[in-house]
């Protein structure tokens, strides 16, 4: 019996089996606790501590021109450099500033001073190129500095052509926002959708690849491909650039170019611009010192409005009375209601009675007796205020209603102008009248070229756009531009009826400045005046000079208009005198650019320009030989057997009766004569003053149909100096003829 | 008393039930040895089962078998386990690689954008007639032909018609087309 278990070891047991129990009890309960109650968020808690989210950023997309290949916008990632100050040790702090201001282009005690900050961060430079981010890491290597300076991974956009195309492009934020132009009006599309990958980090930080890893790539922004040619783009921005420092105009200048049938624009010029790259810079020197010269207090209000000033697109922005270049509006209007024909006759007595008024308006000359061809050819003002009259508000308004006047363009560009004008209602005979030849309505330029579209197109209103397409990252196209029209506003007849009339007024009319031999170039110029800013500033007139045509006569293609903003009326501030120039010469380079066929009349062809041919090397003989055969004249110097050098040389163009000058030694080729002023002379006088000073000129504009023409513009400097022989660009304008 | 010398409280063998046989004399006879009592138990083998027992044995399948687990089972989890750093590894070589093209890519960029603001339109106007004597196109450079009404294009047509073979293959082409 006494081998057996007693009662006391019962109960040491039974003690025990409690406590396990208990033990047991709780282990249970916490597992039920931890896997159950909390088990969620416990898991969520694990997960985020072992999981990390990464940002894959999507690329901006790209903007090209309309060949797909030239990029006007592109982004790379680059670097901004910062400070951690508080880690930077003292002793280093000297040698931090000065290679970081070295490196970074900065001013020393400038980078000092955010080097000795009591801070944890501090930006030092923004967007800097990796070249500038391996220097600064070879510094930190060389000075044995680990801690302290942070290189930031960023987004820089590039726009390679600097001011080029700037408000058209616009600019990026600090966060890759667009702001302006393009950037702004497609931010959504060029932005794309940033992408996340989650991964597990072990201990130390690193990843634990394949375990939880979720991956949703990010979409790249979509590229797009404009319709405006860098070509075209080029020849306006050159040609507005030369206008404005030869009529010192004030307020900048816009130039637009079309295409009639399709409204996409093949480029879009507005000066003074800006650099995209540096879009918070104000570029214009003379307004930056100005706002220098200005109180501290009144500075920054000055920056800002001078900064809004060279963001805006003149194009879209800007509202303008379009004055004479409406009237082919107006006489649209008058020739589909029938109301007038070709031959209808008004008598211009210089003023005109407001019929029901006694209000008088003035024409800018006394035309007398006139067909409406003539009228328009004189953008006599009477004879459109009569065609006004016979239309009637009702009548007038649905047409200015049908041109898209009263509307948005809905051009695909930010920060469209509405337009200002009276409606039927409001358009009592004053208003009427003064509408009738372009005053006392405001509208933008592309409005204006919108209906000049429409006139030269067959009627028909086309919609403004800048964006071709738009393509995903695998080049597939995402989006097409809508080239179908909105409306036909006039009929087909109509429209070439009014082409021809208005190809007349550039061959003989008021527009002659912008005649080219062989491209039958319809135009109509515009001078308006700034009735507000005359009233704000009366101590001198403020006025808009405008050219606005197309090409050619018989299968209009391209419309073109260019807008001087407060030439200096000391000089001209005449639509035909002061844009019709840059009007002829942009319209000139886009066409040959665009390989349209030059079609001369017989009288052109007696007038136009022959091309040097090619003697450079030849022995004189030979060479005076194939000058004399394409019936120009020679001029030899020097006393060599062989021509070393030809003015002008082979292939540029001067007048049919011009003259090539050989060289034949080296003295003779260092000869130079310099250009005299060519400015302000009939032709004959331009060509004898050419002749005395040793040069040749070739005359462009309405010399060539008039001959009552005077000089306007030489394209060689007065003084400039040159070889014997050199062809001088002349253009001239009709000087009775400038409304 | 013998009992001192014990370890135990009690002898409980005391009360184990004892033989009633009582060896003359009166004396207990001896009680056998347990010892003795195991060598009885001794079983002698057959000398052939001796002799097979003496024999040396090959290493046992069963041993071998284990054995091959363990080590099928080490080269597994080693193979795992060495795969895993080499992922890591390659993971972290590919991450890097990638780091360095698109750093690479954005300096591809940024070169490129610094080069096209050398190529401006007039920089290379200027560059072509300064230093290449080049000069736009024109009209010199474009022949154009001129059609009168007298041009004419004849389009040259056989004048036999075709066979009947012709005409039902071109019939059956028709239909099929």
């Amino acid at each position: 019996m006494a081998k057996g278990t007693t009662v006391r070891m019962w109960r040491r047991v039974c003690i025990l089996l409690v406590f396990m129990a208990i033990a047991l009890g709780v282990v249970i309960f916490n597992l039920i606790r931890l896997q159950i109650i909390d088990g969620e968020e416990l898991k969520r808690a694990a997960i985020d501590q072992s999981l990390r989210p990464t940002e894959l950023t999507a690329q901006r997309g790209t903007i090209y021109d309309c060949s797909g290949t030239k990029i006007l916008a592109k982004s790379a990632s680059v670097w901004t450099v910062a400070l951690e100050p508080i880690h930077i040790e003292e002793k280093d702090k000297p040698v931090v500033a000065r290679e970081l201001a070295r490196i970074l282009d900065m001013e020393e005690a400038d980078v000092l001073e955010l080097v000795n900050k009591d801070t944890y961060f501090t930006y030092v430079k923004r967007k800097v190129e990796t070249e500038i981010k391996d220097e600064i890491l070879e510094f930190e290597k060389k000075y044995g500095i680990s801690r302290g300076i942070q290189l930031i991974e960023d987004y820089k956009r590039y726009y390679p052509y600097g001011n080029f195309m700037g408000p058209v492009l616009g600019f990026t934020g600090t966060d890759s926002q667009g702001l302006s132009g393009l950037e702004y009006q497609y931010d959504s599309e060029l932005s794309g959708t940033a992408g996340r990958l989650v991964t597990a980090k072990n201990a130390v930080g690193s990843d634990m690849p394949f375990q939880y890893e979720q991956r949703v790539e990010a979409e790249d922004g979509y590229d797009l491909v404009l319709t405006i040619d860098e070509g075209i783009q080029h020849f306006l921005e050159e040609g507005l650039e030369e206008g404005i420092a030869n009529f010192n105009v004030a307020n900048g200048a816009c130039a637009v170019a079309m295409d009639v049938n399709t409204g996409a624009i093949l480029g879009l010029a507005t000066k003074g611009d800006y650099d995209p790259n540096d879009p918070w810079t104000i570029a214009d020197k003379e307004v930056q010192k100005e706002i220098d010269a200005l109180p501290e207090d009144e500075q920054e209000a000055a920056i800002s409005a001078a900064l809004q000033k060279q963001w805006r697109n003149k194009a879209i922005s800007d509202t303008y009375y379009p004055g004479s270049v409406f009237k082919m509006c107006t006489g649209s209007m008058a020739l589909e209601e029938d109301i007038v024909s070709e031959e209808t006759t008004f008598t211009c007595n210089h003023s005109y009675q407001v019929s029901g008024t006694g209000v008088y308006i003035n024409c800018w000359s006394t035309h007398g007796t006139e067909t409406f061809v003539q009228g328009v050819c004189n953008s006599c003002n009477p004879f459109f205020m009569y065609l006004g009259e016979q239309l009637g508000p009702s009548l007038f308004f649905k047409y200015f209603e049908a041109f898209g006047f009263t509307q948005k363009t809905g051009v695909d560009l930010p920060g469209e102008a509405n337009t200002i004008y009276y409606t039927a209602d409001q358009l009592n005979p004053v208003e009427l009248a003064t509408e009738s030849f372009g005053q006392n309505f405001s509208i933008t330029p592309i409005h204006m070229l919108a209906a000049a579209a429409a006139v030269a197109n067959g009627g028909y209103l086309v919609q403004p756009h800048v964006v071709d397409h738009m393509l995903d990252s695998d080049g597939n196209i995402v989006m097409s531009a809508d080239t179908s029209y909105k409306r036909q506003v006039i009929s087909e007849e109509t429209s070439e009826r009014m082409t021809k009339i208005l190809n007349q007024n550039a061959t003989s009319g008021t527009a002659q400045s912008g005649y080219i031999a062989g491209y039958q170039v319809c135009g109509k110029t515009g001078t308006s005046q700034k009735i507000l800013e005359d009233n704000l500033d009366p101590t001198k007139k403020h006025y808009i000079a405008s050219y606005c045509g197309f090409a050619p006569a018989d299968d209009p293609q391209v419309a073109l208009l260019i807008y001087f903003d407060e030439p200096d009326p000391k000089i001209n501030y005449y639509g035909g005198t002061v844009a019709g120039p840059t009007f002829e010469k942009c319209m000139k380079q886009i066409l040959d650019y665009l390989g349209t066929e030059r079609k001369y009349t017989q009288e052109e062809l007696e007038k136009i320009d022959t091309t040097a041919p090619s003697v450079a090397g030849q022995t004189v003989e030979d060479a005076v030989k194939t000058v004399e055969d394409a019936g120009l004249t020679v001029k030899i110097r020097g006393d060599g057997d062989t021509v070393l050098e030809q003015v002008p040389a082979f292939g540029e163009e001067l007048p049919q009766d011009g003259t090539i000058v050989l060289y034949t030694d080296s003295e003779s080729t260092e000869t130079t004569v310099k250009v005299p002023n060519l400015k302000g002379l009939s032709l004959s006088a331009a060509n004898q003053t050419a002749i005395n000073a040793g040069i040749q000129i070739k005359v462009t504009g309405a010399a060539l149909t008039s001959s009552s023409s005077i000089s306007q513009t030489q394209d060689i400097e007065e003084g400039t100096e040159v070889k014997p022989g050199t062809v001088v660009t002349v253009s001239f304008v009709e000087p009775d003829q400038v409304a | 008393m013998a009992l001192r010398n014990r370890t135990e409280a009690y002898d409980l063998s005391l009360f184990d039930t004892r033989p009633l046989t009582v060896e003359v004399g009166g004396l207990p006879k001896e009680k056998p040895s347990p010892k003795k009592q195991r060598r009885n138990n001794v079983i002698e083998l057959p000398q052939k089962e001796l002799d097979q027992n003496r024999r040396k044995h090959p290493f046992s399948l069963k041993a071998a078998a284990v054995m091959a687990t363990m080590v099928l089972m080490l080269t597994i989890v080693g193979s795992i386990v060495l795969n895993q750093v080499q992922l890591n590894e390659l993971t972290t070589q590919i991450a890097a690689a990638q780091t360095q093209l698109a750093e690479q890519e954005s300096v591809h960029t940024q070169l490129q954008m610094e080069a096209n603001a050398n190529m401006t339109l007039s920089d290379v106007e200027e560059y072509a007639k300064e230093y290449l004597d080049m000069s736009k196109i024109g009209k010199s450079q474009v022949t154009y032909i001129t059609l009168t009404q007298g041009d004419q294009g004849n389009v040259v047509q056989s004048s036999g018609g075709e066979s009947l073979l012709d005409q039902i293959l071109s019939f059956l082409q028709g239909l099929l087309s």
